[in-house]
């Protein structure tokens, strides 16, 4: 459900974003959150799914994780995020409380490499929004939670083609996945998993 | 999961052909597309408005197949209907994706059933009329695809801006081969 609070903090957080772009942030202090067109894809894809356990690789200050909770609030699911910057918890924290979510959506506190092998939980959806560097051994580490029909969202494949290009390429050409670029804002490696293992 | 042989070479040989107007196949990353949607949903209904020669519905079948869900298409071509049958049959996907034949502004007011998830791709000067006509069938969560929305934006543009101008909607252009609307009902 987007309700007023959801659309209330989502709307705090667009106006932040813009202002740091304004004064010139590094990007390492900013949000570096996702456009508002790709908060909505994510919202599509999650909503009309039942029981949709949703892993956010990256969740910043919250904006993409407030998209992905209100999507399952629909027919039930949760979203369980990972992120290691002790600033950026401690808004994602107050956000996704301003936006009534905390029912919804949980934060995994910790480097995502040490986080992510020790969780035990089976995910239908992955959304990859991290360091470029380690989208490759993130997403080898996420493939061993996802069962067939599982999707994976890796952002900026456009955006980052130069480190990310070989990415996706690596997902097309992987006969265990189906895989696709989304032209959408940064880019979008959609891949969906067909067989247990690659 | 499946995209077992049968499948791949009916893609194949669909794309093989030459397109042929009605029923014009979606690009096969569109196809992609919708396959990426629909493969993590668990007992998903799928409605597909204008079903043409079967390759978006083999798409859409193979995905919801593993998870028990379901394709319902529409088409009212006489030349599509006969090749969508075969298509789907040599899919082997006969049992997952149903069509019903006729004009979909007339089938469609008559289904009584509830959709996640809507793939709208049929004669585009219909397609306000019949988005009306699905809304009826959705509920809030439900997921509404039309394709065509930026290819032929001279005609779409006023669907895609109603959309996005609806409250009871969030709905955002996907520009991905021809453009798809991806609109999600609110309440």
């Amino acid at each position: 459900m987007l309700d007023e609070r959801v659309r209330a903090v989502l709307e705090r957080l667009e106006a932040e974003d813009a202002d740091e772009r304004e004064h010139g942030l590094p990007p390492a202090e900013r949000a570096r959150q996702v456009t508002r067109a790709t908060g909505e894809f994510l919202f599509a894809l999650v909503a009309p799914q039942t029981d949709c356990e949703v892993l956010e690789i990256g969740g910043s200050r919250g904006y993409s994780t407030i998209w992905l909770g209100a999507g399952v609030r629909y027919f039930g699911g949760r979203v369980l995020s990972l992120e290691n910057d002790p600033r950026k918890i401690e808004a994602w924290r107050r956000n996704v409380a301003d936006a009534g979510l905390d029912d919804w959506v949980e934060l995994l506190a910790g480097d995502a490499f040490e986080t992510l092998p020790a969780i035990d939980d089976v995910f239908d959806i992955v959304f990859l929004d991290a360091e470029k560097d380690d989208y490759e051994r993130l997403f080898d580490l996420a493939r061993t939670k996802l069962e067939p029909g599982a999707l994976v969202i890796a952002d900026n494949v456009l955006s980052h083609e130069d480190t990310l290009g070989a990415y996706s390429r690596a997902r097309q050409a992987d006969p265990t996945l189906v895989s696709v670029t989304v032209p959408l804002d940064r880019g979008m490696e959609l891949s969906v998993v067909l067989a247990e293992t690659s | 999961m499946t995209l077992d042989k049968r499948v791949r070479d009916v893609l194949a040989r669909i794309e093989g052909e030459k397109p042929r107007a009605p029923g014009i196949p979606v690009e096969p990353t569109t196809g992609k597309f919708l396959f990426s949607v629909c493969a993590p949903q668990s007992e998903c209904a799928v409605l597909e408005i204008g079903a043409g020669r079967g390759y978006s519905t083999i798409w859409l079948a193979a995905a919801v197949r593993h998870l028990e869900g379901r394709v319902l298409s529409l088409e009212r071509e006489p030349s599509c209907i006969q090749d969508w049958r075969q298509n789907v049959a040599d899919a082997g996907l006969e049992d997952r994706a149903e069509l019903v034949e006729g004009d979909a502004r007339e089938t469609l007011s008559r289904i009584e059933d509830v959709f996640q998830v809507v793939f709208l791709d049929a004669a585009n000067k219909f397609y306000e009329e019949l988005f009306q006509l699905a809304r009826g069938k959705l509920r809030p969560g439900a997921l509404v695809i039309a394709d065509d929305v930026v290819l032929h934006a001279d005609q779409l543009a006023a669907y895609s801006k109603a959309r996005q101008a609806d409250r009871t909607l969030v709905s955002v252009t996907v520009p991905l081969d021809r453009g798809l609307e991806l609109s999600v009902v609110l309440r």
